[in-house]
């Protein structure tokens, strides 16, 4: 079943239900229904290089970044350019390949000389499009049983 | 131009951090010298690294239990155990320009100086980019720089005994991850120097400190008054602040 207002999906198991939902269903019944969400968070480590953790939420289309946060072990010079890295990432199409991605971070890291450790404009692009793709996932929802416990709507 | 000293002394991780901090803007305003600082950490500690996120990191409730300081570094890199008697940690505060524009380069140098103490000490230690020191092919030190205003910090610790057990109980790692396999893996890639031998801390201070001033004009010193009376407003208002600790 798909809310009509925002494209979210929920369990097949509530087609029965459909009939009661209007658009926007999506967002209204978060007690007892764990929704579907545009979010994801992963960690990779980077060949020869240090640990880098990605954290996103897209928009509830799917079509847009919402925000993004990047972590990990890494040294970046100065240590605030993250930020412009993260703004980089973030005006970036989620449709784009891994390629144009990484030339942006590239492109920006010489115009504000920004120096990457242990990370690179290829790993944070490559990171960029599994976590939009892992963001992306239809993930079965949890319902909230009475008796408090989850339980998979598939089950 | 002449090196300031300071030699070994113990604070708690706030205080640490804000010595180095309050250290970078007295040499920006041209009011000490260039400075290099021993010190430890007491209580025990974590610091993490400048673009770590603190809750990923590290295991808070474990750190309350034991009474560890929590603290974020302005450096980036990794985060670290520092356990009060088990390393000597050390910082080179100094104009940029006196070292590489090149960072690995500079860390190079600096790591260098860790190399020459190990030698002192009969090792053969080794630098091993980005920012380790090596000894017989397994971690001794590792280090992190910043470079702002002009000024580079770079700090590190060398290790002198290593607890991987607690180690793990205070970083986040699974607990399942904390086998005995695990704790001989990390065993396999890192060392200390009381593992390599050396019986007593105090050598491994004395090759430190000649290594660091080898071929420099330096006199031993201490904070002025204006560094602590920064130092304590930058602990109170900076590194103790959920702001900054939980900042990502």
């Amino acid at each position: 079943m798909r809310c009509k207002g925002c494209r979210g999906t929920i369990g097949l198991n509530f087609e029965w239900i459909e009939g009661l939902f209007k658009p926007g269903w999506h967002r209204k019944i978060q007690n007892g229904v764990k929704m579907q969400e545009m979010r994801s968070k992963i960690t990779a480590k980077v060949e020869g290089g240090k640990l880098l953790r990605m954290e996103m939420e897209l928009t509830e289309s799917g079509e847009r970044l919402k925000s993004i946060k990047i972590t990990g072990d890494f040294f970046i010079h100065p240590e605030d350019s993250l930020q412009i890295v993260e703004k980089t990432l973030l005006m970036a199409g989620i449709g784009d390949g891994a390629d144009k991605i990484a030339a942006s971070i590239t492109d920006i890291s010489k115009s504000q000389g920004i120096q990457m450790l242990g990370i690179t404009p290829e790993a944070l692009a490559r990171a960029f499009l599994e976590c939009v793709k892992l963001a992306r996932e239809v993930k079965v929802p949890a319902v909230t049983s009475l008796d408090g416990g989850p339980q998979d709507v598939n089950s | 131009m002449k090196w300031r000293v300071i030699p070994f002394e113990s604070h708690d991780a706030f205080t640490n951090m804000a010595l180095d901090e309050a250290c970078s803007e007295a040499l920006v305003s041209g009011l000490v010298s260039p400075t290099i600082r021993f010190y430890g950490w007491d209580p025990s500690a974590v610091s993490i690294g400048y673009h770590q996120s603190i809750t990923d990191e590290v295991n808070l409730e474990e750190c309350r239990k034991q009474g560890f300081d929590v603290v974020r570094r302005r450096t980036g890199g990794g985060a670290v155990y520092h356990d009060t008697a088990g390393e000597i940690t050390y910082s080179v505060i100094a104009p940029e320009l006196f070292f590489s524009k090149d960072i690995i380069a500079s860390y190079k140098t600096i790591c260098g100086w860790i190399v020459d103490a190990l030698a002192a000490m009969g090792f053969k230690g080794e630098f091993k980019p980005i920012n380790d020191v090596i000894l017989e092919g397994k971690k001794v030190s590792g280090n992190a720089q910043t470079r702002r205003q002009g000024i580079l910090l770079q700090h590190g610790t060398l290790l002198y005994d290593l607890d991987v057990r607690k180690m793990f109980s205070v970083l986040k790692v699974s607990q399942e991850k904390i086998s005995d396999k695990m704790i001989a893996a990390v065993e396999d890639r890192v060392t200390s120097l009381k593992r390599a031998g050396i019986a007593d801390k105090n050598i491994a201070y004395k090759a430190l400190v000649d290594a660091f001033t080898s071929g420099k004009s330096f006199e031993f010193g201490s904070w002025t008054e204006s560094e602590l009376i920064r130092a304590k407003e930058l602990s109170e208002t900076k590194y103790k602040t959920t702001e900054w600790n939980f900042q990502r």
